[in-house]
């Protein structure tokens, strides 16, 4: 068998790791990345790329704990090299607070990140709404850079990328042996997935470069999360809203929230709206499957719907759908070697 | 009354705002001036990153400890205000680093959230075994100095843009009261040789992804001459030089490359960083602050001099906690000087 052809569709977070973990671990693959959109213009550049996992109802705990873990270690090795600038990737401390105590003392990933612990009292003093916290330190994956130097490295090894939509998956059944459908929000048009389902998120890109900690309401509604150049202040949780305009009533409150928590954004400068939307779902999907017309066969292995955890699980799961489309050109190979008896 | 506040860095002007909120109402005479050969952003405090940070260990000296804690909570209280974006005042967190273990400093439950650094942590920083973290203030003097000149302003001081070259000179003209903010210069006004300069070099450089300070510390070697990285709003200092007894306010080659190969080390991203500013200047280091009355005769003329210099490289960190202090010598000055209440009026 020639070298096995792989695309992948989509050019977000998950679409570009996926494709460097595919050439990392199949190094005789030829891989393609299609998307109609790239950075900028994909939702991770709307996320601020915070590494605060968000726990997704229908993933076994452990299972979210290894993909988080496993990101959470690739970046912090970046973050400490000469790259880390480029790359995108820095260490940011902060404060998750609560108005009321909640229910799970530890979550999952407190052993992950570095120096877990409650807020003390003298820190709970910031936030005189708040009555409890917890002090941490994480990474911040800043997009655009970040998919940036994921293009270049894959640029590096080779890996095509084309401007292209993908209306069906079974268009690309002659040209590609694997496609890995990396697709987000654009999987419920092009797999026409009904389970998917957006959560517009509207956040603020502010130029505050005072503000050097995060910080975070637990009940997930507010944020503000300092990059390397601008402050994402957030946000908005809407379900099945499937507009990218923003609003800007909804500016305003995301705006008056943030400063309740954080005076000094009142100066905040040249405030930037963008929206995004969460490719949401009970689970991940990473599976595999075949589809097949008449005779032809087309092996797709899926890799959509992280809803707000893109960033915080990106790695692991591009590193497990490495592994299924590893399976797929095995068997590929398998078959085409039996044809040959 | 005339008072001349000599010097015009955090001490200088701090003082000067201290003096004038509590004193003014009570003294419409009150004639206050600030006189300068330098004034921001070419004193010594505005070399300085600006990083609320004590030194290790107080040495005992209590007094010290709680100026550096009336000047961090004075601090953390306008943190939170309207004011604090125009006073150059944010919260920021980081790491000091060792060796070897110590033993916690006096200021640990000054500052927000100490605690000993994780395993993982250290990680980070191959080289040092043990560390802290904690969250503390950052006062950019290139915002803070201006911003007590405008108050200042507001209030009727008013500005002298020259070099005092004795308590004399201001004597002969009429001042009654000198509070001496004169930093490391302080020696020409009056012989010190207790006070001696701990010259400092520092580069600024564009790196915006770097959001805590991290400080090193080495033993055998004094406070901040071991590297360190301190991020500021808009641009990064890097540092690590404190020679003591060096007088030289040149920028040094030789300090240069080790400052830079030091931090690149230590943040090995901050080699893609872009270098915009050399400075050097000299800590004015004693072994305590010298703040305290004196009078200073000249011929038949007197004055009262208030002294407050010496802060070493801890002038922001403690600076409120002495102009506090100045300001009680001020008061304690002016009751001497009622003339004594008339006996009560027998029935």
């Amino acid at each position: 068998m020639a070298a096995p052809k792989a695309a992948v569709v989509g050019a977000g977070v998950i679409g570009l790791s996926t494709a460097l973990c595919i050439v990392e671990t199949c190094p005789s693959c030829s891989v393609t990345v299609l998307s109609d959109q790239f950075s900028p213009n994909t939702t991770s550049d709307v996320a601020a790329g915070m590494l605060i996992p968000h726990t997704c109802p229908g993933t076994p705990i452990h299972v979210q704990k290894k993909w988080f873990k496993e990101t959470f270690s690739y970046l912090f090795g970046i973050s400490n090299s000469a790259e880390a600038s480029e790359a995108g990737i820095h260490l940011i401390s902060g404060w998750q607070i609560f108005k009321n105590t909640p229910k799970e003392e530890l979550p999952f990933w407190s052993d992950v990140v570095l120096g877990f612990r409650s807020m003390s009292e003298a820190e709970l003093q910031k936030f005189p709404q708040h009555q409890f916290g917890q002090a941490f330190t994480t990474l911040k994956c800043d997009c655009p850079p970040y998919l940036l130097w994921l293009e270049k490295r894959l640029k590096a090894t080779g890996v095509q990328m084309h401007t292209r939509k993908v209306a069906d998956l079974w268009e690309l059944h002659s040209e590609y042996d694997v496609v890995v459908n990396c697709a987000g929000i654009g999987a419920h048009q092009l797999v026409r997935d009904e389970n998917l389902f957006p959560v517009r998120g509207q956040v603020l890109k502010v130029h505050a470069p005072w503000v050097k900690n995060f910080i975070r309401d637990g009940d997930g509604s507010t944020y503000i999360y300092p990059g390397i150049h601008r402050v994402t202040l957030g946000g908005t949780r809407e379900k099945d809203n499937w507009s990218l305009s923003p609003d800007p009533g909804t500016t305003k409150d995301i705006f008056d929230r943030c400063c309740s928590i954080e005076p000094s954004l009142w100066g905040a400068q040249d405030i930037k709206v963008k929206v995004g939307l969460r490719p949401s779902r009970q689970s991940v999907r990473l599976q595999r499957e075949v589809l097949s017309q008449g005779g032809a066969k087309l092996l797709v292995v899926h890799n959509y719907g992280h809803g707000a955890g893109g960033f915080s699980m990106h790695r692991g799961t591009a590193k497990e759908t490495a592994h299924l489309v590893g399976e797929c050109i095995a068997a590929l190979q398998g078959s085409s070697s039996r044809a040959k008896l | 009354m005339r008072v001349a506040v000599i010097g015009a860095g955090v001490i200088g002007l701090s003082t000067a705002l201290c003096i004038q909120e509590q004193f003014q109402s009570l003294l419409p005479s009150l004639q206050l001036e600030v006189h300068a050969d330098h004034y921001s952003p070419h004193t010594t405090s505005d070399g300085a990153a600006g990083l609320w940070q004590p030194y290790l260990s107080d040495h005992g000296n209590l007094q010290e400890t709680l100026w550096n804690k009336e000047t961090f909570d004075h601090l953390l209280t306008h943190s939170g205000s309207p004011a604090a974006r125009e006073m150059g005042l944010f919260l920021i967190s980081g790491y000091n680093l060792f060796v070897q273990p110590v033993p916690d400093p006096s200021w640990k439950n000054i500052v927000l959230g100490f605690r000993h650094l994780t395993p993982k942590e250290l990680e980070l920083f191959p080289g040092y075994s043990y560390g802290w973290f904690n969250t503390a203030l950052m006062l950019e003097c290139r915002s803070y100095l201006p911003w007590l000149t405008r108050r200042l302003t507001q209030r009727g001081v008013k500005f002298f843009h020259r070099k005092v070259e004795s308590f004399q000179e201001l004597v002969a003209q009429g001042v009654d009261v000198i509070i001496n903010c004169s930093g490391m210069r302080a020696g020409e006004l009056q012989p010190d040789p207790q006070l001696q300069p701990g010259r400092g070099q520092i580069i600024k450089v564009v790196a915006p992804w770097v959001k805590h300070f991290i400080i090193t510390h080495s033993t055998g070697s004094d406070i901040y001459n071991s590297p360190y990285v301190i991020p500021g709003s808009e641009f990064t200092v890097l540092g690590g030089i404190n020679q003591q007894g060096n007088w030289n306010e040149e920028t040094s080659a030789q300090d240069h490359q080790t400052i830079w190969e030091s931090c690149c080390r230590l943040l090995p991203s901050l080699q893609e960083a872009k270098i915009v500013q050399e400075w050097s200047g000299l800590r004015p280091t004693r072994p305590r602050v010298r703040l305290e009355r004196e009078t200073f005769h000249h011929g038949a003329l007197q004055a009262e001099v208030i002294h407050n210099y010496g802060h070493g490289g801890f002038g922001i960190t403690i600076h409120w906690g002495c102009a506090m202090a100045a300001a009680r010598l001020f008061g304690s000055l002016l009751q001497e000087q009622q003339p004594p209440s008339p006996p009560e009026p027998r029935l």
